[in-house]
């Protein structure tokens, strides 16, 4: 009885390892891609992209119930829209992971907004940058 | 020497505490989250120094066959799986509210769940075994080579691209302001003393229950 008990958990185990190593494998060691990748490589419009970057400041926008801004990397620039709430503290400046498909007219459709916190730590200073925040 | 290492401990981690919770200003972009950082960061380096002194006190017990250094390899091992727990979970609370997630399959992540199972296994197959002796090797042989996983846990925001920021801290400069080092610094000082006693204490429980 213990050694079936013990076999399970050891079962659980080895299972979790394998599940998050393949998991990881998959998406992990490149988890998105910049602006400029993007634009260098000829992509399948109906496969899902994730795209990273700097959210370009004054252009982040809701009209209409959809959010729009642009992601940057210092040199290319992708235009996203997207029509559900974010989650996380998304501030013009700060970086964005969107996943999505890109349109026909070269902007991204976003099914998700991830917020990437910098490795920069600040006391405020000044008010705070407008964010666009709203409950889940 | 116990009762002094206690009461210091003790000291540093209330000291800690009062810095994160009070002394601490809020981040300019996270506000107030800024405060799991001295949870999250302390508990990954005790996770780290637990499992050198798994990997260590392991590989000296596979090559002695001393009692006393299975003690202390298992209280690694024990502590490791702790503070790798705790800061995957401190940073899941900190995703969901800054990123808008609770997880992310990118590289940091990825491999500091790795990192927890790994220990959490290394306890498993000590009882695995019917011979106690086997399974004590066992368990030393997944602690030392678990430890592998500890640098790439570190070296993955560099390594790869992934969601998580990379370090704050490094050669390349502090990026973090002066008001957050210190909370840091004395939460850090706080843990590591923190899993020096429950090391202690964990590895004499272990030589009391074989005495009896």
């Amino acid at each position: 009885m213990k050694r079936v008990r013990l076999a399970a958990a050891v079962l659980v185990v080895v299972g979790s390892l394998g599940y998050v190593v393949a998991g990881g494998l998959r998406e992990a060691v490149v988890y998105y891609v910049t602006p400029t990748e993007l634009q260098s490589r000829p992509l399948d419009p109906r496969r899902p992209v994730r795209v990273g970057g700097q959210v370009v400041p004054g252009s982040l926008r809701r009209e209409g119930g959809v959010l729009r801004f642009v992601l940057s990397d210092g040199q290319a620039q992708v235009a996203v829209r997207f029509a559900g709430s974010v989650e996380g503290l998304l501030v013009e400046g700060q970086g964005a992971v969107v996943e999505g498909r890109l349109g026909p007219d070269g902007a991204l459709d976003a099914r998700s907004v991830v917020v990437k916190h910098s490795e920069e730590y600040t006391p405020p200073r000044s008010p705070l940058p407008p964010a666009e925040r709203s409950a889940p | 020497m116990r009762p002094f290492a206690v009461g210091a401990t003790a000291a540093l981690l209330s000291v800690g505490l009062f810095l994160a919770l009070w002394v601490s200003p809020p981040d300019s972009y996270q506000g107030e989250y800024v405060r799991i950082l001295y949870v999250h960061v302390p508990a990954a380096l005790a996770a780290y120094g637990a499992a050198a002194v798994a990997c260590g006190a392991s590989a000296l017990y596979l090559w002695r066959r001393d009692l006393r250094w299975d003690f202390v390899g298992r209280a690694g091992a024990e502590l490791a799986a702790l503070f790798s727990g705790l800061t995957l979970l401190t940073g899941m609370l900190w995703g969901k509210p800054v990123w808008g997630v609770w997880w992310a399959w990118d590289a940091r992540l990825v491999t500091t769940a790795v990192l927890f199972l790994l220990y959490v296994g290394c306890l498993l197959v000590r009882d695995l075994a019917d011979d106690p002796e086997r399974g004590r090797r066992l368990s030393a042989a997944v602690a030392v080579l678990a430890f592998l996983d500890v640098p790439v846990v570190h070296y993955s925001v560099v390594w790869f691209r992934t969601l998580h920021q990379g370090p704050s801290i490094s050669l390349q400069g502090v990026k973090l302001a002066p008001e957050f080092l210190l909370p840091l610094a004395v939460n850090t000082l706080a843990y590591l003393a923190l899993l020096g006693v429950l090391l202690a204490e964990r590895a004499r429980l272990a030589s009391l229950e074989v005495e009896r």
